[in-house]
């Protein structure tokens, strides 16, 4: 089959009423998650993985990937309106956004923000469609040592790009390996860690672990403290941006779309690292710097635009190579394997129906999201008076059904409520969760690589350094390790985590 | 945040050691043969290599004055809340979905949340019934009966 019939086949999949729904599903929730501060996408696909047990797996992924891109789009509302980030990766949106609608101007703010992020949501799943093929080809060449150093490579990245320690988030990726090595042992059969309790055979189940870690943790976070904001503007009108606004953001928007796609390639290339490049980038480049932080629209359109062509960007490390490059991308990738797919270079191949149905939701769901941001926004203003006090009994119990009704077992709720624990700790230790969930669903597979490259070279290392892609990946993840040893770390660059 | 990162960072190479010892009483193998232990036994060192480094990085960092909680924090709240879901955990399968939701939701709202007893029965009635009917007969995913689920 050739590029234009997958590209049929994908719309003709997506075309069905129902993963038209599921798909109109995702962006809604994403959009609703986006808008309310103190619940993030990551929490809300983590609530949403037993609902995904019942459906098929491509309405499944349809509505996750809704839910995710949905979200970039609402995270904006919130910060133009309220001044509170909806997401993590909206942050830089609130500088400027906030501003303009202190000055009334609210509505081209957030008529920019829609169309920019549609502008750069759709270049970017243009990208994956052409470039998320050959590449996963590429891929298919990667024996057990090539993947191995892949791995390492990818592991070292997101603690290279997160915004803390780069030691901890190595620490915390290792830990991840282990906590998933738990469990019969892929080789010889034999039970690691499970000291009698039997549950512990298959290993801990991603569910409890990610609905901890994300939602449980989130909601403990939030309840030591909680948002308390009034709606700044909450009649908001106008929104298509004048003439001038729209010379004022053309090239921010194509700027913040270039930027936004090539660090969401990267794994830990979060929204917010591409939303505080590209306003870096903005405010460099602009002839009147001074207006930024005082309601420059250009502080708007191109952090909006960037974090939109991320979190396109983000699917092709994860479908090609198998590799989730942030916390939530791990979540994706855990609710592929619940559907019983392997995401990796030979996905695209053996689901061509999945993947090319993945992208006609994508060109989809950003027409859908824009129509969703313009004329609905009044509605959701009116979600910003729902108060935390319903919501969190109401996360929280998602939570619980969640990591129980996977395997209809108790000991998962308890294993729940420890990552939860731990989740809350590491926030306030300052350790990131998505090094720790990253090395935790690559684990078996960094594992079976490991050893099979162990076997092959008859238990030589060389042979991570004898074969030149392998050598090549291992030679940059040695570099990004020692970088920081030197003081070379990227500080300003964001969390990975994207959790709003 | 020195303090913190020292206690952290020893709490690892705590738990790094156990899971060394632990490994090294699975078969380990060799680098030619590597058996069940091998790869636990490696993230073992290598966390403990990076919580010498965190305790070493903690002690070259500037005494910074911060407290594990936040000013006003609730902290009832949260160990409320982790009481409730152990109890929910506990009496799940006892009670049954309908009455351990239906408990659950009170207790939370009315302790945690603090609303009104009226409002707090009148939520987790219409939540608890509400799922039940969504996961039983549109999901139809099995939920744990018990007497109330019985009436159905």
């Amino acid at each position: 089959m050739d590029f234009w019939s997958h590209l049929v086949l994908g719309f003709s999949v997506i075309g069905q009423p129902m993963n038209l729904v599921f798909c109109f599903v995702g962006v809604v929730l994403g959009t609703l998650v986006g808008v309310l501060p103190g619940l993030g996408p990551g929490a809300t696909i983590s609530l949403l993985l037993p609902l995904t047990y019942h459906l098929h797996p491509i309405s499944s992924i349809i509505m996750i990937a809704g839910i995710y891109y949905g979200a970039k789009y609402g995270g904006s509302t919130t910060s133009i309106l309220l001044n509170i980030p909806g997401e993590v990766d909206s942050v830089v949106t609130c500088l400027d956004g906030y501003q303009m609608a202190r000055q009334g101007r609210a509505g081209p703010a957030l008529g920019i923000s829609a169309f920019g992020s549609f502008i750069a949501g759709t270049f970017a799943t243009l990208a994956l469609m052409l470039v998320a093929p050959s590449l996963a080809n590429f891929a298919l060449k990667f024996g057990p040592p090539e993947m191995f150093s892949l791995m390492v490579l990818a592991l070292t990245l997101i603690t290279f790009m997160s915004s803390g320690s780069q030691v901890k988030g190595l620490a915390m990726a290792t830990l991840g390996l282990f906590l998933g090595s738990i469990g019969l042992d892929i080789f010889t059969n034999v039970d690691r860690f499970v000291f009698g309790y039997n549950f512990l055979l298959e290993g801990l189940g991603i569910v409890p672990v990610i609905v901890g870690l994300f939602g449980v943790a989130e909601v403990l976070s939030n309840l030591e403290v909680q948002l308390k904001a009034e709606v700044y503007q909450k009649r908001v009108s106008h929104l298509l941006p004048s003439l001038q606004d729209w010379k004022d953001s053309f090239w921010p928007i194509i700027r913040g779309t270039v930027i936004g796609f090539f660090v969401g390639l990267l794994p830990g290339g979060g929204g917010i690292a591409s939303t505080f490049a590209s306003y870096t980038v903005e405010k460099r480049l602009s002839k009147h710097p001074e207006k930024f932080g005082k309601g420059a629209i250009e502080g708007v359109a191109s952090p909006e635009s960037a974090n939109n062509a991320t979190s396109g960007a983000n699917f092709i490390p994860l479908l090609t190579l198998g590799i989730p490059t942030n916390g939530i991308m791990a979540i994706i990738f855990a609710s592929l394997l619940i559907n019983g797919l392997q995401p990796g270079p030979t996905l695209i191949k053996e689901q061509p129906a999945l993947f090319w149905a993945l992208i006609a939701s994508m060109y989809m769901g950003n027409v859908m999201l824009v129509i969703l941001n313009l004329p609905l926004i009044g509605v959701w203003v009116r979600f910003l008076t729902i108060p935390y006090s319903i919501l969190a009994p109401l996360i929280l119990f998602f939570c619980m059904l969640g990591a129980y009704t996977l395997k209809n077992a108790v000991p998962d709720l308890v294993v729940m409520l420890i990552f939860g624990i731990l989740g809350f700790l590491m926030r306030k230790f300052r350790y990131e969760g998505a090094p720790l969930i990253m090395g935790f669903v690559i684990s078996e597979l960094l594992e079976g690589n490991f050893i099979r490259s162990l076997l092959m070279s008859g238990g030589s290392f060389k042979i991570f350094f004898t074969r030149p892609i392998s050598c090549t990946l291992m030679i940059a993840a040695l570099i990004l390790f020692a970088l920081p040893f030197f003081g070379k770390k990227p500080s300003s660059l964001g969390s990975s985590d994207d959790e709003g | 945040m020195r303090k913190y990162d020292t206690l952290s960072g020893l709490f690892l190479l705590a738990l790094s050691l156990a899971i060394c010892a632990v490994s090294l009483r699975l078969k380990v193998g060799s680098l030619s043969a590597p058996s069940a232990g091998f790869f636990p036994l490696l993230t073992g060192v290598v966390l403990g290599v990076f919580s010498i480094l965190i305790v070493v990085q903690a002690k070259k960092t500037s005494e910074e004055p911060v407290k594990f909680w936040a000013p006003e924090a609730n902290k009832r709240g949260i160990y409320l809340t982790f009481f409730f879901i152990l109890l929910y955990a506990e009496l799940l399968e006892r009670l049954g979905f309908v009455a351990t939701t239906i408990l659950f939701f009170v207790l939370i709202s009315r302790f945690v949340f603090r609303f009104r007893w009226s409002r707090s029965v009148f939520f987790a009635l219409v939540t608890s019934f509400a799922t039940y009917l969504v996961f039983t007969f549109l999901l139809g995913a099995p939920l744990p009966r018990g007497i109330v689920e019985r009436m159905f």
